[in-house]
């Protein structure tokens, strides 16, 4: 007899490692608002770097997971897929105007994980690299002269890890949190107001 | 610039997006719902914009779906009748026909249209057996 465990195993062999696109409509079709709202606001985030509305790379995402061009793993939330999609699409573009491609560890980790595939690397690293500048640049001026958020944001983009940036930022574990909350707010609604890179 | 500037400015921009993606995807409901609330978002209208967008997208795959098929409805159209060996699949229709009298009376054109010749419509009789695999496409002539 096979166990509960065993049981399960063989039954997403059957069904397979993602959805099938009409699992996908009908996982879509059961958004809430909220669910909208994040993948309107990663669409926003995005939209800065293929420079098109972000209702257009939010449309172009829905068509790709519903034709099953893109599909999404079953152990991932359906809306981080579709944040993903986006994040995908935005780096598409061949480089030549300007756009940010993502690392190549990250295209490793998509190819092999979701799907993901559609990655390519730009033809013009240095424009790209002057892209990737403004865009930190232009990040940290959103937080308007308030030193620990762009510190943090900073640290952040270097790499450093929760309890190294917190102890060198001297913030509380409570401080620390909510500050990082505020940057992520902050860049959001950067992005929100400022919907493309000059 | 160096490799290692340009490296450096690729993964900055990486991380920024994993650290905006996973406050976007990893936040509960809870809070999620909290900071909209903050930021005075008309969380109705973002839904139905949602749920157009999703309506469309749904039509924009229809269509694609059924542009797909019409084009290979088409093609099949265009794709030219196989010719059996004239010989060989004559006797098998013959064979065919003999055994099934009734059916081969309502099967041929002259039979539909009450004038004309069997014979006038062996050669559609034939491609239809083929098409149905009654008739072997082994030994197929070509076209």
């Amino acid at each position: 007899m096979l166990s509960a465990a065993s049981e399960g195993a063989e039954e997403s062999k059957v069904v397979g490692e993602v959805y099938s696109p009409d699992e996908l409509r009908a996982a879509i079709a059961e958004f809430k608002d909220l669910d909208w709202l994040r993948v309107k606001k990663a669409a926003i985030h995005f939209s800065k770097r293929c420079r098109c509305e972000w209702s257009d790379l939010q449309n172009e995402a829905l068509v790709r997971s519903l034709d099953g061009r893109r599909k999404c793993p079953r152990n991932v939330a359906v809306t981080t897929f579709l944040g993903n999609v986006i994040r995908s699409i935005a780096s598409e573009d061949d480089g030549t105007d300007g756009h940010i491609a993502l690392s190549d560890e990250l295209e490793a980790q998509q190819n092999s994980a979701s799907g993901l595939t559609d990655l390519t690397k730009p033809s013009d690293p240095a424009a790209s690299t002057m892209d990737a500048q403004k865009m930190i640049a232009e990040a940290i001026s959103a937080f308007d002269g308030d030193e620990t958020s762009a510190m943090l944001f900073e640290g952040i983009v270097d790499g450093m890890e929760g309890q190294e940036l917190r102890e060198f930022l001297s913030l509380s574990q409570k401080d620390f949190d909510s500050k990082r909350r505020f940057v992520r707010r902050r860049l959001n609604d950067y992005a929100e107001r400022n919907p493309h890179v000059e | 610039m160096s490799n290692n500037g340009i490296k450096k400015a690729k993964e900055q921009v990486v991380r920024m997006d994993d650290f905006v993606m996973d406050g976007l995807f990893s936040l509960s409901d809870d809070e999620f719902l909290q900071e909209a609330m903050e930021e005075g978002v008309d969380l109705a209208a973002v839904g139905d914009a949602g749920r157009k967008a999703f309506e469309r997208a749904q039509l924009i795959v229809g269509k694609k779906r059924l542009a797909l098929v019409r084009q290979e409805m088409l093609l099949d159209a265009k794709k030219p009748a196989p010719i059996p060996k004239r010989a060989t699949a004559q006797s098998d229709m013959e064979s065919i026909l003999s055994r099934n009298r009734e059916a081969a009376s309502k099967l041929t054109m002259a039979a539909r249209n009450g004038s004309g010749d069997m014979q006038d419509d062996s050669g559609g009789i034939l491609a239809d057996f083929v098409e149905l695999g009654a008739i072997s496409r082994d030994g197929e002539e070509d076209a």
